[in-house]
């Protein structure tokens, strides 16, 4: 029985309002039933057991409050929130994939941590570039990038070649793409004769 | 009119009940159409189509349960926050800063803090172990313990061929207000680097608040 609006009225008799009250609260029962601790449990009534989002077609309108709520982007539902700020961030939002390919995580607060193990084949070089949009998988681009580190994974080094092997930062202030070096030295040459590939080992933080 | 919750009572009259069991219903019906999908919605009524929090006055208190609540941020601004039985997380909370120089930080749902910053040092090696201080402005969280941290030795753009070795390496994360470690530097011809010029180091940082 579906719950009835604007009733009882004045003039209404009891025998035809009884069956109302009735179905608005066995209404009110089912409803609280969902989602919802229910009625007579000793104190923990109306609290929370969890929490159902059916999908909404688009973000709600800027208060100054927070809200969270379900949405579907790409075909992905996906608990979106919305600050006072009227900031919309996907809550949890990642994208992981293999070796060669960018994978990312937006944590709750908006900053975006990515990773990336590239394989190298060449020797040392000064400028090398990692272009975030062209790496694939790379689907939630930097509008600001803060912080990163680069790293040259072990393969196993070959005494008097390559000694000492080394990657470092260069430069980040453009978001689309990381500029680092790498160098692979041995004790009597400038440039050691590399080895083997040496994967590099990117992580790097920002919005 | 306001929600009556104490009514009726045995001896009221039916025409004083009227008016307020018709009010009754009516402010159900709005409270619940707050967040919730209403009464008899082919969505399921009682399910959240979004849930709103408005701003608490003070930290939720201590409970065996997780309770999600908004409060104002170590950043000054409203954030969401997580009670669990142990403590209060500020999980949508960031210092969104960074850049050579600068220092950030976030929270994560699990109550970690991932600080991370840069910072430019003029050494040629010889002074170790080098400190990195986390900064302790209002807008930062502290450690109370930090778990583990990386340096990592920055490129110099300006002299990018000199002291290309060289690399740091953590000594101590026990003093939460910071992170020591030590550079270790060679030039091109493997010896001692005698690069003086200032350099950059990045580091990350995690641990709790």
């Amino acid at each position: 029985m579906p719950y009835t609006l604007n009733f009882p009225q004045a003039l209404d008799f009891m025998r035809d309002s009884q069956p109302l009250m009735l179905g608005n609260y066995a209404s009110i029962f089912n409803f609280i039933g969902q989602d919802h601790v229910p009625f007579n449990s000793g104190g923990q009534s109306g609290k929370h057991a969890q929490l159902t989002f059916p999908i909404s077609p688009q973000d709600p309108p800027p208060t100054n409050e927070w809200k969270m709520y379900a949405k579907s982007v790409n075909n992905l539902i996906q608990i979106f929130t919305e600050s006072a700020l009227n900031t919309v961030i996907p809550f949890g939002e990642k994208n992981i994939n293999q070796r060669g390919l960018v994978s990312s995580v937006k944590l709750p607060s908006g900053i975006i941590i990515k990773w990336l193990e590239i394989p190298i084949w060449d020797q040392g070089q000064i400028g090398r570039q990692v272009v975030w949009s062209l790496v694939g998988g790379d689907t939630m681009p930097f509008t600001t990038q803060y912080w990163a580190a680069v790293f040259l994974e072990y393969q196993g080094v070959n005494p008097g070649t390559d000694l000492w092997q080394y990657a470092s930062v260069f430069d980040i202030s453009d978001p689309t793409k990381l500029i680092y070096t790498q160098w692979f030295r041995s004790p009597t040459i400038l440039t050691g004769v590399r080895h083997a590939a040496y994967p590099v080992l990117i992580v790097a933080i920002g919005v | 009119m306001a929600y009556l919750n104490n009514i009726p009572q045995a001896t009221d009259q039916k025409n004083a009940s009227q008016p307020q069991i018709l009010e009754n219903f009516s402010q159900i019906y709005n409270v619940f159409s707050v967040d919730h999908a209403t009464f008899d919605s082919p969505l399921g009524q009682g399910k959240h189509q979004q849930v709103t929090f408005p701003v608490n006055a003070a930290a939720a208190p201590p409970a065996n349960e997780i309770r999600m609540y908004a409060n104002t941020g170590t950043t000054g601004n409203t954030e969401l926050w997580l009670r669990t039985a142990a403590t209060n997380i500020q999980i949508t909370s960031a210092r969104k800063n960074g850049g050579l120089g600068n220092q950030g930080w976030t929270m994560t749902p699990a109550g970690l803090l991932i600080k991370w910053g840069s910072a430019t040092i003029a050494n040629d090696g010889s002074a170790q172990p080098q400190t990195f201080l986390w900064s302790s402005t209002p807008t930062d969280i502290a450690f109370t313990t930090q778990y583990w941290a990386i340096v990592q030795v920055g490129a110099d753009p300006a002299v990018p061929t000199k002291d290309v070795n060289a690399i740091a390496y953590v000594t101590s994360v026990a003093t939460v207000d910071r992170v020591l470690y030590n550079v270790w530097r060679r030039n091109q011809q493997g010896t001692q680097g005698t690069n003086l010029f200032p350099f950059t180091v990045w580091v990350l940082a995690i641990g709790i608040p």
